[in-house]
């Protein structure tokens, strides 16, 4: 019942990222958290993040639903939010919604911050 | 052989991980294969999360599940105002939306979702899905043990006839 978040920043040519590592599960229990943490993050001017979804372990639609909201906020200060995720139980909730063509899916964390289209 | 799990939930966030849990943890121990495990945990979750979201009352639900060598059928039986799914979750949300999906998941991810919605008693979700087995796991294990299936005294009304009349204590 647990979900892990931290932060980090990161560089590239593209431009400065802010890394959201999340680990275990988001719930309609946890998902709370992950909403704050994504609203402090553009309320603080950062308005690119990659999301790494590399040690999530379920992923519900509430989950969907605080990333899309996160993505609304990024994109009202022309900013960006991408995923990183190769996990195939992660990635089959993304292409059952038809989110995965609302959201950049990248393989790597390394890819996910160079990216700039 | 099968599983029988019946509990009865306070309606709160954390209910739904706990119920979640429990079900994936009898699962394992019987050697569900994890794909099919996984699936059906989300669906139960979207099932339940339904319920919070769709009932105010200060008040429980219940969650049946039960597992035999074919199939898990789960039902969410919710005492609240009602809610209707059945017309629900055919196609995708709009990509800005933040809710609408959960019954889409469900729909995809076991074989078969019902939803029973009366006004005064409330709304049961039904869930089913057939199982996988991992190899070597406890169910099959049972299911190759196992006897051919005999009636007992207490369902064949024949025997039932025959036997002595029950002794008061």
């Amino acid at each position: 019942m647990d979900l892990s978040l931290s932060t980090r920043s990161e560089s590239s040519p593209a431009g400065d990222r802010t890394v959201v590592v999340v680990g275990g599960e988001i719930d309609v229990y946890t998902a709370p958290k992950l909403r704050e943490q994504l609203i402090d993050l553009v309320s603080s001017g950062q308005y690119h993040l990659v999301v790494d979804m590399e040690g999530v372990e379920f992923l519900d639609s509430t989950g969907l639903g605080v990333l899309v909201g996160g993505l609304k906020r990024v994109r009202a200060h022309e900013g960006s939010l991408r995923l990183v995720c190769t996990q195939e139980r992660i990635l089959k909730i993304f292409r059952i919604t038809g989110l995965t063509k609302v959201f950049p899916i990248h393989s790597s964390v390394d890819e996910a911050v160079a990216a700039t289209d | 052989m099968e599983i029988k799990l019946s509990l009865a939930l306070p309606r709160d966030e954390l209910s739904v991980p706990v119920v979640r849990r429990l079900l994936k943890q009898s699962m394992d121990v019987l050697g569900v294969e994890p794909d099919v495990t996984a699936d059906i945990e989300l669906a139960l979750t979207e099932a339940c999360t339904n319920v919070l979201e769709h009932s105010q009352e200060d008040d429980e639900y219940e969650v049946s599940a039960g597992i035999d060598g074919d199939q898990c059928v789960i039902e969410v039986i919710d005492r609240g105002s009602g809610f209707d799914g059945s017309l629900l979750g055919l196609e995708h949300a709009d990509g800005a939306a933040e809710g609408g999906r959960g019954i889409q998941l469900m729909r995809a991810l076991v074989d078969r979702v019902e939803f029973t919605s009366r006004p005064s008693a409330g709304t049961v979700v039904h869930l089913e899905k057939a199982l996988v087995w991992r190899e070597g796991s406890i169910i099959q294990h049972w299911t190759e043990t196992a006897p051919e299936p005999q009636h007992g005294p207490w369902s064949d009304d024949e025997t039932l006839k025959d036997a002595p009349e029950p002794t008061q204590a």
